[in-house]
């Protein structure tokens, strides 16, 4: 099946997560994502953990998973010739992707303003933490920066405690996803007026907007919204299991019953549980009811078992879980991918079977695979290959360009 | 009720097929959705469309509301602020859930399982570039609306179903609410206090969002491939898979390491130092990661402890000494204001932000010099802000340009507007009791306090 995006042509100068991720998206879908890299390559390489477990440019867990399917070019912007070749490069595509500092692109000459006329149907997208512009605009940001002041920090944890980031990277992975949708908006458009865009995605806005009703506690109620834990509902919430740890999620009054009769507890059918309002009251008695079975029953168990009887349940899964469970092994989730160093692995795939397939899951490149072949396809043939390579252009200098920080 | 001659969206002209409303802008201003989803997962990825133009008409029932409208009488603990904390006569179009989710939609009160109302349902259904549901279990198919019935009228559709973890297989008819997704997904096992043996839940349901804007992208997508194959698609989303995509590194760190991930508070794998950090005020704190040797200078320039940059010099001396260090930044927090400390720490290249609250969010000068928080009128619950666009396009921007649908609001919009009824249609579709604006609840004690009154 030809994928959806054949024949698109993406430049991804985007570095770390929130880009990466998003062109990632591209690649699955069939596009031609040619990542740029710095010399010594996109710093997410030098994060770890590595599949030996030495430092490996690519080896890096983020690495592979946020470059599968895409093709790397190393360039030195520093020097003429490597800007003359982006230029080239730009020219070429449909999409454009970065994930630069507001300005800096246009310091080395192709900020969207410096781009568009020689290439107007280009659709360019720039994720930032802060936007292109407003006060923030230019603050350093990392993960926990603007997940801070997106408010989504405040909400999470303990009342007593300070504010929780949540783990991983879902703020950078929630703007390459809404940044993905952006960029489809705009070929869609593309399609009947022939004309590319500006698209300007601030890491900080996609995630205020996922603050389901707390900002609303502020507009309509003129309130702070507290942070409240593993939450003030009883039976609804994380609790401890055999094995980890279960959500247990009791649902409407009227699946009540099934929670008594899941962890074999009449007790918990009791008319006083059942009174609307009297379980908050009486929760710290029903968890004491509950916890005898839920801590030597284990969670599979639990979720499989609750989910029989129509209870919402989940559980706090880990990736060893995941490829014990049967529905995302009957779904076929996860997708063998061969890389030449780290050698074989299940990667996620996408979220959705399409009734015509359209996602196909390929490795990450390696760092500078594909600059002669790109070139080549640019026209520079083996003489021409030399001059820029002889030039500096390619970024070859060894371990040149990263300093920022040492890797993990 | 004969159907309305409606040429197809060939995707080719832009040009929209029904009459748009003032200030409906954005790339997607031909494309017509129909929605039949609720709660947040399935209207979060019709908020993404409808914000960028797309004619969102949402259906629902007058027996069951959509949970987030809240039930027709308020309950002692409401689910989410009613406007200006009021209820009124109509609590349910004054939820703030709700209306902040439901903005620039176009909404139905209609039984579409009354004979009446599933033709009209039809009708919509033959001419929508877009059918979603977000019922669990194959409900929707039970209803009679599975994707062969829409594709009967539609070949070319894309129809999109999005329910827990997907449908087929052993778990199709699982039920699953968002705050179930993120830990099926992934998310909650790296989320917890540093030292703490319990993992902890998010401040949101964040299976929904993660649901919504990955079917927002397959949507457009599939709309792409419509364009160049003229093939329609049955999008069957997991939503426990979206979550783990948003963890993705981790099944590989998993497989390379055979540790399985854990939680650091608001520490870093790949820097430090990395916190939350009190200061001035009740519930005041700043937040920063220091991601470089630069970052680190700055830092303890910042907080006047240049000696703290060769004591600790390298990130592994950093990692080692993290709780020393968190004690030294406390230090010098813990008598300054939020914003101050913030504002100071990034004057010296540090990435330190404030722990904003939700009137800290809706009143950040930097999101209000960004027009992230337009006002728009609610026709029960007056004007207020509401969170705006995720995006911003420089030729074609979407924009909140029409507040959510109260209950039925746009039945005749929707009925004469885009089917082409006439008035005596649409007075039939209310006399067969298809069309409602009032919650069932309340039409039946109206009806029996009605009959009270008449005996007595």
């Amino acid at each position: 099946m030809e994928g959806p995006l054949d024949g698109v042509r993406v430049l991804d100068l985007s570095e770390y997560i929130a880009g990466p991720y998003c062109t990632r998206v591209l690649a699955g879908f069939g596009a031609d994502v040619i990542k740029v890299e710095r010399p010594g390559g996109d710093p997410i390489r030098r994060w770890g953990p590595f599949k030996d477990g030495t430092v490996n440019v690519e080896t890096g867990a983020l690495h592979l998973y946020l470059n599968q399917g895409k093709r790397s070019v190393t360039l030195d912007l520093e020097t003429e010739d490597g800007r003359a070749v982006l230029a080239e490069l730009v020219a070429a595509a449909d999409i454009l992707v970065e994930s630069g500092r507001p300005g800096s692109l246009h310091d080395a000459g192709f900020g969207y303003e410096d781009v568009r006329e020689a290439n107007p149907s280009l659709v360019y997208a720039s994720i930032t933490p802060f936007g292109q512009d407003g006060p923030y605009s230019q603050f350093n940001a990392w993960e926990i920066t603007f997940y801070a002041l997106s408010g989504q920090m405040h909400i999470t944890g303990e009342p007593d405690k300070e504010p929780l980031k949540n783990g991983g990277y879902v703020g950078q992975y929630g703007a390459g996803q809404n940044a993905y949708v952006a960029i489809m908006a705009a070929m869609w458009e593309r399609g009947f007026s022939d004309q590319g865009q500006h698209i300007d995605v601030s890491m900080h806005e996609c995630l205020t907007s996922l603050l389901e009703m707390t900002d609303m506690t502020y507009i309509y109620g003129n309130q702070v919204h507290q942070r409240t834990g593993n939450g003030a509902r009883a039976a609804w919430g994380i609790y401890p299991c055999a094995d980890g740890f279960v959500g247990v999620v009791s649902g409407p009054l009227r699946r009540w019953q099934n929670i008594s009769t899941l962890m074999e507890n009449p007790i918990l059918a009791e008319d006083r549980f059942m009174q609307t309002g009297a379980q908050s009251e009486l929760r710290d008695e029903i968890d004491a009811h509950m916890l005898p079975w839920l801590i030597t029953h284990e969670k599979e168990e639990i979720y499989q078992k609750a989910q029989a009887l129509g209870l919402p349940f989940g559980y706090v899964s880990t990736p060893a879980d995941y490829f014990k469970n049967e529905q995302l092994q009957y779904r076929g989730f996860f997708h063998e991918v061969d890389h030449p160093v780290a050698g074989t692995m299940k990667y996620p795939s996408m979220a959705a079977h399409f009734t015509d397939g359209l996602w196909e899951s390929k490795r990450a490149p390696l760092l500078g695979e594909h600059t002669d072949e790109v070139l080549e396809s640019l026209g520079h043939d083996a003489q021409s290959r030399a001059n820029l390579s002889a030039a500096g252009a390619l970024g070859a200098h060894p371990n040149g360009g990263v300093t920022n920080g040492a890797a993990r | 009720m004969s159907p309305t001659p409606m040429p197809r969206n060939d995707g080719a002209t832009g040009t929209p097929r029904v009459p748009l409303r003032e200030g409906q802008q954005g790339p997607l201003k031909d494309l017509l959705v129909l929605d039949c989803s609720m709660v947040w997962a399935g209207p979060y990825c019709t908020k993404l469309l409808a914000d960028m133009g797309a004619t969102v008409i949402k259906i629902e029932a007058n027996r069951q509301l959509d949970s987030i409208r809240g039930p027709a009488i308020p309950p002692t603990i409401p689910l989410s602020h009613y406007a200006n904390d009021d209820p009124g006569e109509d609590p349910w179009n004054r939820s703030g859930y709700f209306n902040k989710t439901n903005r620039n939609k176009l909404g139905m009160c209609m039984n579409i399982l009354m004979p009446e109302g599933r033709e009209v349902f039809m009708e919509l259904a033959a001419i929508a570039d877009v059918v979603i549901e977000n019922f669990g279990g194959g409900v929707f198919e039970r209803m009679g609306y599975g994707y062969d019935v829409i594709k009967s009228v539609n070949e070319d559709v894309v129809f999109v179903s999005m329910p827990p973890s997907g449908n087929g297989g052993p778990e199709a008819k699982y039920v699953g609410y968002g705050v179930a997704i993120e830990q099926l997904g992934g998310i909650v096992a790296r989320t917890g206090y540093l030292r703490d043996g319990m993992p902890m839940k998010s401040g949101i349901n964040y299976g929904d969002p993660i649901a919504g804007i990955h079917t927002a992208g397959y949507i457009m997508t599939a709309l792409l491939h419509r364009r160049k194959t003229g093939r329609g698609q049955y999008i069957d989303l997991s939503q426990r898979e979206a979550a783990i995509n948003w963890t993705g590194e981790a099944v590989l760190e998993y497989q390379m390491t055979g540790e399985d991930p854990t939680w650091i508070g608001n520490r870093d794998a790949h820097m430090a130092p990395s916190g939350a950090y009190r200061c001035l005020g009740d519930d005041e704190w700043v937040a920063l990661a220091v991601g470089s040797d630069a970052e680190w200078n700055g830092l303890c320039t910042a907080i006047g402890r240049p000696e703290l940059r060769s004591l600790y010099p390298t990130l592994d001396s950093r990692m080692q000494n993290h709780d020393a260090i968190d004690e030294a930044i406390t230090e010098w927090t813990s008598t300054r204001a939020s914003d101050e400390a913030m504002s100071t720490l990034q004057g010296h290249g540090v990435a330190a932000g404030v722990s904003a609250n939700s009137r800290r969010v809706v009143e950040d000068p930097h999101l209000t010099e960004r027009g992230f928080y337009p006002e728009v009128d609610h026709i029960s619950a007056g004007r207020h802000r509401l969170a705006g666009v995720a995006w911003n396009m420089d030729r074609t921007p979407g924009a909140v340009y029409a507040a959510a649908p109260a209950l039925g609001q746009y039945n005749d919009f929707v009925l004469k507007e885009i089917l082409g009824k006439s008035e005596d249609d649409v007075q039939a579709l209310r006399d067969a009791g298809v069309l409602e604006t009032t919650p069932e609840l309340i039409l039946q004690m109206r009806a029996a306090a009605e009959a009270k009154t008449s005996g007595d």
